[in-house]
Order: structure tokens, then C-alpha cells, then sequence
């Protein structure tokens, strides 16, 4: 085998300005100064050589910010070029949606570019200032495939943001020949200077809604359900991926963990597996820093050193695998101040999983009690 | 041009030279628990594969 840059998703980042003012954006503390807005050439060489070492697979690129569709021209340049250039490569993009207009929605359709809507259910006001479903929501509805994502915080709770996001999915499928929309919610991050406000969770409330739904789930699951056919399908799903995380780490099928953390460095894979390029040609640890730790032509390893150097996930590493929610953050963001885990961000890592363990721990507890008194009949 | 250096031959890069001595044991609170019920549950996981553009599972990201 070979040391080689094993590289499935590059996020290209456009540039970090936004029009909106998100109270708990996360590159607030970490953008320190404006990255470049023009195209360096020698990056679709980069990205051609990347592919190639990827024998073949595709290779996801997602459009970044700041806000992506502030670089809507920049976008339809590169997207064109990769076009002539017929490599193996996938769009995506996150965003906010304020921008979105028919010819967007035309272009990324034909261009079969994946959009996921960040919006966090009824108080998004509070958090995002701008509630992007109340006023694009028809336009939204011309893709083919909808995602949207959350972030979880003080001003929106699990249950609330699944409820509204199952209201939105219940339309959708409507028109979509019950074809689901995407989910996700991210647990809110404090990279720095997020208001207190945003962060005085009840933890309790966090653990009893999830506690709830995972009864709910394992029920649909016990019974062999299929979930895309459940009537409560927005929290079976959300459950199923939190279940996912513990299948991942527990199992003992040969691509799970069997219950070991190997993996020495951040979970997301942000600078390894996952690459942060500036248009411009300059890498970075993080798509939501504006700290760069190398270019396109640095030496791999000049630039593998760079990144490890500041990968904090080595300094955690003692204290987090004795905790009993390793299995859902592994390590957690890099970009999280020791102190910030601390203070939330573990908190509510262990809020959100905890039932989940719990509940699965009990099921394993009374099936080992079955099998054990089978065996010793 | 990007210029990258040569890739080179290494010992470390081998999976198999590290799985089940280096790995980190977690605390193995419940963990005979855990994998019962991840395990048989495993049907239902792999009839539930919840991969989506933007929520890959960790493993497969590594891929």
C-alpha cells in the first residue's frame, strides 16, 4: 500500500463573505480577514490530479462560503470547466437560500448540483434573522431532491425542528411522488464568540425528546417497519442516524470499529480525506477558518506537517476515549477550544446520545439475559 | 502546474499493520451490551442506510 492523498470531497471555498448575520455562524471568530475571490487556473489541474488518484471515483465538490450564492458567477465558471474537462466530479452546496432565483434553481438542476437549505424550524428568526422556507419555500419545492439542516441550540430543540421539518417533508412529497427531503441537524458549535443566549440549553429536555423518539424508533424497527413509510418519518430518521454512529463503533462487522477508536486524527477528516481549497490554490485546516497552512504546491508532507501541528484532536484524545459518548463525536471538532467543550459543546454531545446508548444498552442487556438462559437450558 | 511530490512506500498506511494493537481501547462500560444490540439490529441498518450528500457515515468517508 501506499502513502497516498486519499481525497473524497473538496470544499471550494469561494470566498467568506455573507449576507446574513447568523447569531451562532461558527467562522464568526475564525474569519479574520477576507480569503481570495479569483480563480487560480492551476486549481482544476490540482483537482484533475486528484481524481486520478482516486482511480476513478467520483470526487463530491461543495461550494463554500461565507455564502455561496454571493459567488453564483464563480460557480457556473468552474462548474463549466470541470464540464470540459469530463471529470469525475459532483456538485453540492450549502446555503441560505436568500439569493436562490428561477435561473439558480434552472442551473442546478441541469447541472444536477445537490443544494441543502440551512433552516432551523419555527424560531429561525431568532438564530438566522431570515426564514428562507416562509419566503422561497415554491421555488425550493422545483428541486428534485431537497435537504435541508439545522443547527440544534437554546432557540431550536430536536423535536420542534423534526416536527417542522416532517410539516415541510409531508408537502414535499406531495409533488414529488413521495419522494422524502433530506435532514440533518448539527449540534451548535461555540468556535469562539457564540452568544450565551444560544448556548443556555436545557440538556434535560435535549435528552428527553431523544430519549422519547428512540423508544419510538426501535419500536418501527422491532416491528421490521420501513421507515420510509413512517408517519413520524423525520425523527425515525434522525434517530436512525444517531443509531448509526453507535452501529459504527460497536459492531463487530469487519468495516465497524468493534468498539476500538483507530482513528488517530479529527473525525470530520478536514485537511485529509476532506480537502479545504481556496480558488485560488491555498489549503486550509477547516473550510470555515480563513487561517491557511499551505498551497496547491507545497510538498504533500510540508503540508501534512502543517495540519497535524494544529489537529487538536491529539491533545483530547486521553480524555475523550473514556467517555461514554465517544462513539457519537469521536474526538469532535477541531476547531472547539478545550475550554468551549467544556463549558457546552461535550454537554451537549452527551445529551444528544446518551438516551440513545442507554436504550440500546438495556435491548443488548435483555437479549444476552435471553440467550443466556437458553444456553443454560 | 500542482505539484505534489512522489507518493513513497510505507509501512504505516497498512490498515492490518495497526488494527487491534495500536487502536484505542475505549471504556468498556456496556460495550458486550452495545454490539448485541447494534448487532442484531444490524438487518434493520443495512435495510435503514441513511447515507445522504451531506452525512456520510465516518468509515465510509475514509474510503
Amino acid at each position: 500500500m501506499f502513502l497516498r492523498r486519499n481525497i473524497n470531497t473538496i470544499f471550494l471555498m469561494l470566498g467568506n463573505e455573507c449576507n446574513l448575520n447568523c447569531k451562532y455562524c461558527l467562522q464568526h471568530p475564525l474569519v479574520t480577514h477576507p480569503i481570495s475571490h479569483e480563480i487560480n487556473p492551476d486549481i482544476y489541474d490540482f483537482m484533475e490530479q486528484v481524481c486520478k488518484e482516486n482511480n476513478g471515483h467520483i470526487l463530491d465538490i461543495r461550494f463554500w462560503g461565507g455564502e455561496p450564492l454571493v459567488f453564483y458567477p464563480t460557480i457556473q465558471e468552474i462548474v463549466d470547466e470541470v464540464k470540459t474537462r469530463k471529470l469525475p466530479i459532483r456538485f453540492g452546496l450549502m446555503t441560505n437560500g436568500k439569493l436562490l432565483n428561477k435561473e439558480m434553481i434552472d442551473y442546478f438542476i441541469e447541472n444536477n448540483i445537490s443544494i441543502s437549505i440551512s433552516w432551523d424550524g419555527p424560531n429561525v428568526l431568532e438564530t438566522r434573522g431570515y426564514d428562507v422556507i416562509k419566503e422561497k419555500k415554491d421555488l425550493l419545492f422545483k428541486l428534485p431532491r431537497l435537504f435541508v439542516s439545522a443547527v440544534l441550540s437554546s432557540k431550536a430543540y430536536p423535536k420542534e425542528i423534526l416536527e417542522a421539518f416532517q410539516e415541510l417533508d409531508n408537502e414535499y412529497r406531495e409533488t414529488h411522488n413521495g419522494k422524502h427531503i433530506g435532514i440533518n441537524i448539527d449540534d451548535i458549535f461555540n468556535t469562539g464568540d457564540v452568544p450565551e443566549e444560544l448556548l443556555d440549553i436545557d440538556y434535560d429536555r435535549v435528552s428527553q425528546e431523544i430519549e422519547e423518539m428512540t423508544y419510538h424508533w426501535l419500536d418501527m424497527a422491532s416491528d421490521n417497519k420501513d421507515l420510509n413509510e413512517s408517519d413520524q418519518y423525520t425523527k425515525d430518521y434522525y434517530i436512525n442516524d444517531l443509531f448509526q454512529y453507535a452501529y459504527t463503533f460497536y459492531s463487530d462487522n469487519p468495516k465497524c470499529n468493534n468498539g476500538e477508536w483507530d482513528k488517530y486524527w479529527c473525525v470530520c477528516s478536514n485537511g485529509y480525506s476532506t480537502l479545504n481549497l481556496g480558488i485560488d490554490g491555498k489549503l486550509y485546516p477547516c473550510h470555515n477558518t480563513s487561517h491557511s497552512i499551505g498551497t496547491i504546491y507545497d510538498p504533500y508532507f510540508k503540508y501534512l506537517n502543517n495540519l497535524i501541528k494544529e489537529d487538536l484532536t491529539f491533545q483530547v484524545r486521553d480524555t475523550c476515549k473514556d467517555c461514554e459518548v465517544i462513539s457519537y463525536c469521536l474526538g469532535g471538532c477541531k476547531m472547539v477550544s478545550i475550554e468551549n467543550r467544556e463549558k457546552t459543546y461535550c454537554k451537549l454531545k452527551k445529551a444528544v446520545f446518551s438516551p440513545v446508548l442507554k436504550i440500546l444498552t438495556e435491548l443488548g442487556a435483555t437479549l444476552n439475559s435471553i440467550r443466556g438462559d437458553n444456553n443454560g437450558s | 502546474m500542482a505539484v505534489n511530490g512522489t507518493v513513497s512506500q510505507t509501512a504505516w498506511t497498512d490498515k492490518s499493520a495497526i488494527q487491534g494493537t495500536t487502536a484505542t481501547k475505549v471504556k468498556a462500560v456496556h460495550i458486550t451490551e452495545l454490539r448485541t444490540a447494534v448487532n442484531a439490529l444490524e438487518g434493520m441498518v443495512n435495510n435503514l442506510k441513511t447515507c445522504q450528500a451531506y452525512n456520510e457515515c465516518y468509515n465510509c468517508k475514509q474510503v
